[in-house]
């Protein structure tokens, strides 16, 4: 997605043009939903996620900085939903982080979030890759980073801007993803 | 169980955060450290994973959606299939009222199917009238003393098991839930608009 392209949909859009708006939902409506649906795993959630973040987009869209990317200011605003989102619905929160007193460092309790009904998890996994099940094995705030990271290929930066999160934090997330996802590649030794 | 420290760059050099110098060292250790090569290899399997996450595709009606929240003068689905009912039987209408008025032809049709509607309409409100008439005077005689509930409910049955009233009802039901149905609350947000403004609509 190029962001002069983006800048000059905005710009249209700002000017009351109804087919930018269009062209700006339908280039960003695939992506958007993919990490969502990535990140709630429910296909209904999903899409009512997306169409509060095009409605929080199109009402802050005046208010947009242009220097940014287009596409990590989108992700932003789905992001923050999703976890809101993620927030509510955990009824029985274990809380997946532990923090010492006087350290940054975090540390991580892998626990495997239920997530998707055993049915359901099968009902996905026979359409989708085996990346797609490996994402779905992780627990929800690695799920969130990597797909960020590598299905919309945002920076470490834009990551940490868009969750709120310390940078530190945020590489840590994703290495720790990864070296879950190569152990569970590597299979049981 | 990786010993070598160097390991630790293994991800942050195939995600290509290393600082220049930094990973040319680190690629001139991992060339003779079979520890760090091995890791090297584990991890871009899953770098190559990660590449091939597909895109989802949401249903087609979440586009609609979307653009009925952001654009302002897209009408509800409720009011367009209003606005193309009406104009359909107003063109109707015309269309039948000018083929009445100026050709004979369809004149002679359209006269015959306005009588055969108007015999079945004719039909149908004589049939309600006698079974309200029936039902009011059963009623009154209950009310009365003269007649019995049993008699009562056995007019309300037999009325209800006329094909006409049931469909009647039915249809009616069919249709009310239908409209409810359309016009359901959808769990969305309805606030103001201020884009509306800006997008000079």
């Amino acid at each position: 997605m190029s962001g002069g392209e983006d800048a000059d949909l905005v710009r249209r859009c700002l000017s009351g043009d109804q087919r930018a708006c269009r062209d700006l939902v339908r280039r960003y409506e695939r992506p958007v939903y993919s990490v969502l649906m990535r990140v709630v795993r429910r296909a209904e959630d999903a899409e009512d996620l997306v169409q509060e973040t095009f409605v929080k987009v199109f009402r802050a869209l005046d208010r947009y900085d242009t220097e940014r990317p287009f596409s990590a200011w989108v992700f932003t605003i789905a992001s923050r939903l999703a976890i809101d989102h993620l927030r509510r619905r955990r009824v029985k929160t274990v809380s997946l982080e532990m923090s010492e007193p006087g350290s940054t460092e975090e540390r991580t309790r892998d626990v495997e979030d239920p997530g998707l009904r055993p049915d359901e998890i099968t009902s996905h996994a026979e359409e989708e890759s085996r990346a797609a099940r490996l994402i779905d094995s992780l627990p929800e705030h690695y799920r969130i980073v990597v797909v960020l990271r590598h299905q919309q290929d945002l920076s470490y930066e834009e990551i940490a801007e868009a969750l709120n999160l310390p940078l530190g934090t945020v590489k840590a997330r994703i290495h720790r993803a990864r070296a879950l996802l190569k152990d569970r590649i590597a299979g049981p030794s | 169980m990786n010993r070598c420290r160097e390991s630790l760059k293994v991800q942050d050099w195939l995600d290509g955060t290393l600082a220049p110098e930094e990973a040319a060292r680190f690629e001139a250790h991992r060339a003779r450290c079979p520890e760090c090569e091995a890791e090297a290899t584990a991890y871009r399997v899953v770098f190559g994973e990660l590449r091939a996450l597909p895109l989802l595709d949401p249903r087609p009606e979440l586009f609609d959606r979307i653009m009925d929240d952001v654009l302002p003068q897209h009408a509800p689905r409720w009011v367009k299939a209003l606005g193309w009912t009406y104009a359909v039987t107003f063109s109707a209408s015309v269309a039948t009222i000018g083929s009445a008025l100026f050709l004979p032809g369809p004149g002679a049709w359209v006269r015959g199917l306005i009588a055969a509607g108007m015999r079945s309409l004719t039909g149908t409100g004589t049939f309600v009238l006698r079974s309200l008439s029936d039902g009011v005077a059963t009623f009154g005689e209950t009310l009365a003393g003269g007649g019995s509930a049993g008699r009562m409910l056995k007019l309300a049955w037999a009325t209800l098991a006329h094909p006409v009233v049931w469909i009647t009802i039915a249809a009616a039901v069919a249709v009310c839930a239908g409209v409810l149905w359309w016009m359901r609350p959808r769990e969305r947000e309805t606030g103001e608009m201020p884009h509306v403004g800006l997008l000079g609509l």
